[in-house]
C-alpha cells in the first residue's frame, strides 16, 4: 500500500471513528457539568472542565488533519519550528488523563526543528496517546519525551515504560487499521502509526519502534534539524507542564543556561558515555584551538598526549559510575602544543536518573602552576623550616628545610597534625596559639613571651623560633608555620650572658681595692702608719694595672673577633724576639727560664702579636707553672713549633677542653691571678696568624703550650 | 686594749683592703686564706669577730660558719660572711646561721660601720639566754 492510498483511507476513517466519539465526549462533558451543578466539588469540577477542553483540542486537531488529508498533495508548511511547545501542547492535551490514570509525563530540553507544526503536533500527539493507553497496569506508567541532534537531523524518542512489543510483532504495528493482539481491548483507532510515519516520511525522517532499556516500548523518529545550531542543554527532565507561564519561565531558564554555558570563560563541553564529544562552547574553541565542528561526535582522547592516554580507561569507567572528579592533568591544543589544566567532571543524568554522559569544565592552570613552582623554589631555599598546614591543623606542606631540621622525611609529616613537631608539654598551648591565629590571620610570631621548642625525629628537642603567617595556594590562603632552629643562637647568647658576668666579676677584685683603699686611705691616712700606706699605694697600682690589662685584653679579643684587628704578617726570626720578651718580662726569684731556639729559625707572624703571646704564655708558667722554664723550637714538619715548657704539676684535666675559653680558671687562680681571658686572646691571635695554640700534658710532671706557625719563607 | 678581728679572705689584694682598713679603725687583724686555718685561729685565740669569705679553698665559708656553731665554745662568735655571689640561698643561710652579711663589692666604710655594729650588739640570732 503507497502513502497516497493510505492516506485516503485514513480521510474516511476520520469521519467516522473521530469525529462523533469527539463530539460526544465534548457533548457529554458539557451536560454533566449542568446537571451535575452543586453535586461535585471544584476538583471534580475541574477534572470534567479539562476533560472538554481536551475533546475541544483534540476535535481542533483532527479537523486540521482532515483539511491536510484533503489537500495532500499539498506543500508542508515546513519552517524552523519549536519542538518545545509542540510537545508542551500535547503534554497538556493530555495532561487529565495522564492525572486519571497516575502516569508521569517528563520532557527533556528540545531543539528546535524544520518541519510542519500541525503534522509534528499529529505524530507527538499520537505517540502519546498510545504510550499512555497501552500503558501497563502494574506499575506507574511513566513516560518521557527527549531529543539529542545527530549530525543534520534531529532524533525524538518518545519512551514509555509499558509492556512494549515482542520484536517480530514491531513492524506490523505500522499496517493501515492493524491493532495488536495485547491491545485490542485498549481501543486503539488502529491508523495512528501508520499516519505518524507517513508525515515523518514526508518530512524526510524515519519512524520506528523499539525496545525501551528496562522495558517498555520507545517509538523514534528523526526530522532535520534546525538551520542554527542546538545546543541541548543536559539538565534535569521537565516535569508535566502545569501552565503556560511555567512553561516559558523554564524554556526561559534553559534559555538562559545555555547562553552562560556558551558565553563562559571557563571551557565547558560534554560527551556521552563512550567518550564522544557532544557539545563544545566557545571557551573550549579558544584554549583547545578546536571549533565545535572539529570536535562533535569525535572521541575526547583527541584532547589527549599519547603519553596521557592510559589515564582514560580510569577516567571513563569513574564516568560510567557517575563519579564527579576533580583533577589536574595536561591536554592537548590543535596545534599540538601542551598545557596544564585543571578538569571537573560531573555526570549528567536524564530525566529518569540514568547516566547519559558527562559535562567537562577546563581551566588553563598553566600560569598558577609557574606561580607555584616559583614560590616552591622560593620555599627550598629559605633557611627555615616551612609548614603549611590546612584548616584541619594537619600538615599539607613542607619544604626540605623542614626535613632537616625534624629528621622526616616530608610524606612522613604531610597529613600528620602540626603537634607532632613538637613537645608533649607545648601542645596544647600550641594548638591555642594557632587558634587565635587562624581568627585574626594577622602574621605573627608565635610565643615570643615563652622558649618554644621543636621536637625532632629523634626524640631530641631544641629551642625553636616560630612564626605563623598565612601563604596563598590554590586552596586558598592557608596557616604556614615558619620555623627556625635557634640552638645556635641561644648557645651564643649564654657565652654572652657568661662573658658579661665573667667580666663582671673579673673587674670585682681590682674595684673593690681601689675603692676600698682609696675611702680608708682618704678617711685614715693620718692614723695609718707608712708602711702600711706604701702597701695600700702599692695595691692600688697593682689592681688598676690589672683592670687595664683585664680591659685591654677584652677590647683586643671583641677587634679579633669582629675582624677589626689587622696583622701585619713578616718573617719573624723567633731567638731575638723571645730574648726581648724575657728582657721585658724576667723570671720572678725562684724561677729560671732557659731558651733553647736555634738561630735562624724564623715564622710568618705578626711580631708584635707573636711577642704579645710569649709574654702571656711566659707570665702564666711563672704564676702557675714549675720552677723550670723552658722555651724551645720542637721539629714540627712543615710548620715551626715554639714551646714554653714547665715542670709544675700540670692543668687539671676538667680544664683542659676549656682552656682557651675566656674566664676558665685553674684553682690556683684564686691565689695568683690573672685576667682570666689570656689564653683566649692567645688562641685568637695565633689562630689570625693562620697558626694553631695547643696544650699538652707533660708526662711525668709539667705543661706544654704549643704555637704553630708557617715557616718563613 | 682593742678588739682582734680575723680575716679569711683567699684573694690577697682583698685581704690586704680589709686588714688595711680595719687596721686603720684601730683593730688588731689577723690573717689567714682557708678554712682550715680559720678553724686552729679559733681553737687557739677566738678572735672578737670574724670577716669570713664563703668561697674559699678546701672547707668553704659556710662550713666553717656550721662548725663554729655546733662547738659550745664558739656558738656566740661574730662572724659577717662576704660573698661575691649574692644568691638569695647564700643570704638565707647566711641569717639563719646568725651572721651578718656583706656583698662584694663592698666600700670600706660599709666594712668598718658592719664591724663595728656587730661588735656592739650580742644579736646573733643563734644565741638564746641561758
Amino acid at each position: 500500500m503507497d502513502i497516497a492510498d493510505g492516506l485516503a483511507a485514513f480521510a474516511k476513517v476520520v469521519a467516522h471513528d473521530f469525529s462523533s466519539p469527539l463530539q460526544s465526549v465534548r457533548g457529554f462533558g458539557i451536560l454533566l457539568l449542568d446537571t451535575l451543578g452543586d453535586r461535585i466539588d471544584d476538583q471534580e469540577r475541574g477534572y470534567l472542565g479539562e476533560m472538554v477542553i481536551a475533546a475541544e483540542r483534540m476535535q481542533e486537531l483532527n479537523d486540521g488533519l482532515t483539511t491536510w488529508v484533503r489537500a495532500r498533495n499539498a506543500t508542508l508548511d515546513v519552517r524552523e519550528v519549536s519542538l518545545e511547545s509542540i510537545v508542551a501542547e500535547c503534554v497538556e492535551a493530555f495532561r487529565a488523563r495522564a492525572v486519571a490514570q497516575g502516569a508521569s509525563i517528563s520532557v527533556s530540553p528540545l531543539p528546535p526543528v524544520q518541519a510542519d507544526a500541525t503534522a509534528i503536533r499529529h505524530v507527538l500527539h499520537h505517540l502519546l496517546d498510545n504510550a499512555l493507553r497501552y500503558a501497563t497496569t502494574d506499575r506507574t506508567p511513566a513516560i518521557h519525551i527527549e531529543a539529542m541532534t545527530r549530525g543534520a537531523e534531529v532524533v525524538v524518542v518518545v519512551r514509555d515504560n509499558g509492556p512494549g512489543i515482542a520484536d517480530e510483532s514491531r513492524e506490523r504495528a505500522f499496517g493501515l487499521f492493524k491493532r495488536l493482539e495485547s491491545s485490542r481491548e485498549a481501543g486503539s483507532a488502529g491508523i495512528g502509526l501508520t499516519l505518524s510515519r507517513t508525515i515523518i516520511e514526508r518530512h524526510g525522517g524515519r519512524l520506528w519502534l523499539d525496545a525501551a532499556p528496562g522495558g517498555g516500548l520507545e517509538a523514534i523518529f528523526t526530522l532535520p534539524t534546525s538551520s542554527t545550531t542546538a545546543r541541548v542543554t543536559p539538565d534535569g527532565s521537565t516535569p508535566v507542564r502545569v501552565d503556560e507561564s511555567t512553561e516559558r519561565r523554564q524554556r526561559h531558564q534553559r534559555a538562559a543556561l545555555a547562553t552562560i554555558v556558551e558565553l563562559s570563560d571557563d571551557a565547558i563541553f560534554s560527551k556521552d558515555l563512550s567518550g564522544h564529544i557532544i557539545t563544545w562552547n566557545r571557551a573550549a574553541e579558544m584554549l583547545y584551538g578546536y571549533s565545535a565542528a572539529d570536535v562533535t561526535g569525535q572521541h575526547v582522547s583527541m584532547l589527549m598526549a599519547s603519553d596521557r592516554l592510559p589515564e582514560l580507561p580510569d577516567l571513563m569507567s569513574r564516568v560510567r559510575l557517575g563519579e564527579r572528579m576533580h583533577l589536574e592533568t595536561v591536554r592537548l591544543r590543535k596545534d599540538g602544543t601542551q598545557f596544564d589544566v585543571a578538569l571537573t567532571i560531573s555526570p549528567i543524568r536524564d530525566p529518569q536518573g540514568d547516566l547519559v554522559g558527562a559535562s567537562v569544565i577546563a581551566r588553563d592552570v598553566t600560569e598558577r602552576h609557574q606561580a607555584e613552582e616559583d614560590l616552591r623554589a622560593f620555599l627550598e631555599v629559605a633557611p627555615d623550616a616551612i609548614v603549611v598546614i590546612n584548616r584541619e591543623g594537619a600538615i599539607h606542606a613542607v619544604n626540605s628545610q623542614t626535613e632537616a631540621t625534624f629528621g622526616y622525611r616530608a610524606d612522613e609529616m604531610i597529613g600528620q597534625p602540626l603537634e607532632m613537631l613538637l613537645p608533649e608539654r607545648f601542645r596544647d598551648e600550641h594548638v591555642a596559639h594557632r587558634m587565635a591565629f587562624a581568627i585574626d590571620a594577622k602574621p605573627r610570631p608565635m610565643g615570643t613571651d615563652l622558649e618554644l621548642f621543636g621536637l625532632r625525629r629523634d626524640g631530641i628537642e631544641f629551642p625553636a623560633d616560630i612564626q605563623l603567617s598565612t601563604i596563598p595556594t590554590k586552596d586558598g590562603r592557608l596557616p604556614v608555620a615558619v620555623i627556625r632552629d635557634v640552638t645556635e643562637r641561644r648557645r651564643l647568647e649564654h657565652l654572652r650572658d657568661d662573658f658579661v658576668a665573667n667580666a663582671a666579676h673579673e673587674l670585682r677584685t681590682p674595684l673593690t681595692t681601689l675603692a676600698g683603699l682609696g675611702e680608708t686611705l682618704s678617711r685614715s691616712f693620718d692614723v695609718m702608719d707608712r708602711a702600711d700606706i706604701e702597701e695600700a699605694f702599692a695595691a692600688m697600682a697593682r689592681q688598676g694595672e690589672r683592670a687595664r690589662v683585664l680591659i685591654a685584653n677584652l677590647l683586643d679579643l671583641s677587634n679579633i673577633e669582629g675582624g677589626r684587628t689587622n696583622f701585619t704578617i713578616v718573617n719573624v726570626e723567633l731567638r731575638p724576639l723571645v730574648e726581648r720578651v724575657l728582657e721585658a718580662a724576667p723570671p720572678p726569684d725562684g724561677k729560671t727560664v732557659a731558651v733553647a731556639v736555634a738561630s735562624g729559625v724564623a715564622v710568618r707572624a705578626d711580631p708584635d702579636r707573636l711577642s704579645q703571646v710569649v709574654t702571656n704564655l711566659l707570665v702564666n708558667a711563672y704564676r702557675y707553672g714549675g720552677s723550670q722554664i723552658r722555651i724551645h723550637a720542637p721539629n714540627g714538619g712543615s710548620q715551626v713549633v715554639l714551646a714554653v715548657t714547665d715542670d709544675g704539676t700540670g692543668i687539671e684535666r676538667d680544664l683542659v677542653p676549656k682552656l682557651f675559653e675566656p674566664f676558665t680558671r685553674g684553682r690556683q687562680a684564686s691565689v695568683v691571678r690573672g685576667s682570666g681571658i689570656g689564653l683566649a686572646l692567645c688562641r685568637r691571635i695565633v689562630e689570625g696568624m693562620d697558626g694553631e695554640i695547643r696544650y699538652e700534658q707533660i708526662v711525668p710532671r709539667g705543661s706544654s703550650f704549643r704555637v704553630s706557625l708557617r715557616r718563613a719563607m | 686594749m682593742s678588739a682582734t678581728v680575723l680575716v679569711v679572705e683567699d684573694e690577697a689584694d682583698i685581704m690586704l683592703t680589709i686588714r688595711l682598713t680595719l687596721r686603720a679603725e684601730g683593730y688588731e687583724v689577723l690573717g689567714v686564706t682557708n678554712g682550715e686555718a680559720a678553724m686552729e685561729v679559733f681553737a687557739d685565740n677566738p678572735p672578737d669577730i670574724t670577716v669570713l669569705d664563703v668561697a674559699l679553698p678546701g672547707i668553704d665559708g659556710l662550713e666553717v660558719v656550721r662548725r663554729l656553731r655546733m662547738d659550745s665554745k664558739h656558738r656566740d662568735a661574730r662572724i659577717i660572711v662576704t660573698s661575691a655571689h649574692a644568691s638569695g640561698h647564700v643570704r638565707r643561710l647566711t641569717d639563719a646561721l646568725g651572721c651578718r652579711y656583706l656583698t662584694k663589692p663592698f666600700s670600706t666604710k660599709e666594712l668598718a660601720a658592719t664591724v663595728a655594729a656587730a661588735l656592739c650588739s650580742r644579736d646573733t640570732a643563734t644565741i638564746k639566754p641561758e
